[in-house]
């Protein structure tokens, strides 16, 4: 009994150097770092909280990713079970199309979004030959919005097809034969049976949204997410104590959003 | 076991082979070869002093962040910022002070007296634009003339709270309204009526969008206009702002406990030299020593009548109010 105790610490040893090495050491070390102060300011948690600017921008940035994950939930989810349901020609080719921008770097997406709606994007010269003005958006907080979702619905759709493969067709079958309508086998059956699956990859699209930095730093829009904040900090004055407290706090306020939903999922998933 | 040796041996070969390379090597932070040149620079230092500087994409700022970093064992031998965080770096502690000969030919407010950082080059800030895209509209000739409806949506100017560019971009409009670096009401003020007129406001260069189109109108340096108009052929215009503007030097530091410092000395000696700094003038940049410019180049700068309304400012000033008025911008401007 004790030999296959040893053994077993032996085998995880090596998985625990890699959590020690690349988890654990760097993240301790963020911790404290964020706790140092620079020019007798407090420390950089201080700093940070008390910062109207810092604040607002994780508030911002918090607000922005919600509304991201219920638009890319909304619109992914309608697509992955018609995706999931329907057979049609080209269904396949769709597919990869609509999930092609998994793969894209946030700086390629915030290209997209000047190609679309920058001075010279399809918007603005459709805008010049309708209304007479270039219809802009690319570089205001709707550009931002249309870039986060852009790369957030490739993941929903992925998942809800997935899950849509095991969810119980005899079940809505039943429902339609007790003479529940279409509207209510939606909402009673479908969304239910999705519920598990629409809340991990909320919570990934979530999490991606507060740490996305490329499209934001593209497109520079006016709206100062903290990810481009962390960036501004660190590199213009290489302030770590502030860069590492504003990763803490940002991690940790992902975390806590999340911690959150799941148990609100959970509570309602008791309920319904 | 044998062939197990045998990799060690071969693994310990490279490793000399490599060490032997190192010899000859130094490192730069910052040396990238679309900015000013730096690749025709390094191909000159390999050609004259025998020192093989590898090309570093990093901007200013990854630089001074990296080093910083780094302080316990330093990779980099010289570093190229823009003066600023040479200033940050020299607080910090992560450079050395080099006392160059040539030290003594570059003016007072441009080096520490100590050698910490000196200047190499210099640019002059001003207004960057695409004359094919404006669509017929004058060629802006003010920093007044930016606030003008016809230029709605067209002016580009990069996040004074991200770049260095931008930051610069908001002590010239600030000093040529009136304002110092006690008071940057001016600049502020400037910047909430530009924000009626639907500016675009990069946080990194944003030059290949100028040459696109999509970005007409760009606060930027007279190098970058240049280049443009010259190596690139695109149809811009550089104007210094009647108001006036500044010029910025650009600094290079030796980096403290650098590994090859006998290279990195002599990167910077080349730098400084004759020839290092006519190549400088080549790429636009106005080298720091009084060195004879090539005709052909002086002939496509604006004319010094033009040159007369960029001042300088204290750059030490600069940099200890910068954080600061990142700040307020991101409160004030919106």
């Amino acid at each position: 009994m004790a030999t296959s105790a040893r053994h077993a610490a032996w085998a995880l040893a090596p998985a625990f150097a890699v959590l020690l090495a690349f988890w654990l050491l760097p993240l301790a070390h963020l911790i404290v770092l964020g706790s140092e102060s620079r020019d007798s300011n407090g420390s950089g948690y201080w700093q940070v909280l008390s910062s109207a600017q810092y604040v607002g921008s994780l508030v911002q940035t918090c607000v922005l990713a919600m509304v991201v994950t219920g638009a890319a939930l909304l619109v992914g989810g309608i697509s992955g079970v018609f995706l999931a349901r329907q057979r049609f020609f080209g269904r396949s080719a769709l597919v990869a199309l609509l999930t092609f921008p998994l793969a894209f770097p946030g700086v390629v997406v915030g290209f997209l979004v000047i190609l679309l709606a920058g001075r010279q994007g399809l918007l603005a010269s459709l805008g010049l030959h309708l209304a007479g003005e270039r219809w802009i958006f690319a570089y205001s907080l709707a550009g931002l919005f249309v870039g986060y979702l852009y790369f957030s619905i490739p993941r929903v759709i992925l998942t809800v097809m997935a899950a849509c493969e095991s969810l119980d067709r005899s079940l809505e079958e039943a429902a339609h034969s007790l003479g529940a309508g279409h509207w209510r086998v939606v909402c009673d059956v479908i969304v239910p049976g999705l519920a598990p699956a629409l809340a991990s990859c909320g919570a990934i699209c979530f999490a991606t949204s507060m740490g996305a930095f490329g499209t934001a730093f593209t497109l520079g829009t006016r709206l100062n997410v903290t990810p481009v904040a962390i960036y501004n900090v660190f590199t213009n004055y290489a302030n770590f104590a502030v860069a590492a407290a504003l990763s803490v706090v940002l991690g940790a306020v992902t975390w806590a959003v999340l911690l959150l939903t799941r148990r609100l999922v959970k509570n309602a998933g008791t309920v319904l | 076991m044998r062939a197990f040796r045998k990799t060690l041996a071969a693994v310990l070969l490279c490793g000399m082979a490599s060490l032997a390379q190192a010899a000859d090597t130094a490192i730069c932070y910052n040396c990238p070869p679309d900015w000013a040149d730096w690749g025709t620079q390094l191909k000159a230092i390999a050609a004259d002093t025998g020192v093989q500087v590898p090309l570093d994409n990093k901007n200013s700022g990854q630089s001074l962040a990296q080093l910083v970093a780094e302080k316990a064992a330093p990779v980099a031998d010289v570093v190229y910022y823009g003066v600023t965080f040479g200033l940050q770096a020299q607080k910090a502690g992560v450079v050395d002070g080099y006392n160059t000969q040539r030290l003594e030919q570059i003016p007072s407010g441009l080096k520490d007296p100590a050698g910490q950082w000196f200047a190499i080059h210099s640019g002059t800030l001003g207004i960057m634009v695409n004359v094919d895209a404006l669509g017929g509209l004058p060629v802006p000739q003010s920093w007044a003339d930016l606030l003008k409806p016809e230029y709605k949506g067209m002016v580009g100017y990069l996040d004074p709270s991200s770049a260095f560019v931008g930051y610069v971009s908001a002590v010239a409009i600030n000093r040529a309204l009136g304002g110092d670096l006690d008071n940057f009401t001016p600049a502020i003020d400037y910047f909430q009526k530009l924000a009626q007129n639907a500016p675009i406001v990069p946080k990194q260069t944003a030059y290949a969008r100028v040459l696109s189109g999509e970005l007409p109108i760009l606060v930027d340096y007279d190098f970058n206009a240049y280049r443009a108009r010259y190596k690139d052929n695109a149809h811009v215009d550089f104007v210094i702002p009647r108001e006036g503007s500044i010029s910025v030097p650009y600094v290079m530091s030796l980096v403290a406990n650098a590994p090859h410092r006998a290279n990195g000395e002599k990167v910077l000696d080349f730098v400084l030299s004759d020839a290092g700094q006519a190549l400088w003038a080549k790429a636009y940049l106005r080298p720091v020593r009084p060195v004879p410019i090539p005709a052909e180049v002086a002939a496509q700068f604006l004319p010094d009548s033009d040159y007369a309304r960029a001042g300088v400012v204290d750059y030490q000033k600069m940099a200890a109010v910068q954080e600061a008025f990142a700040a307020r911008y991101l409160n004030e401007v919106k």
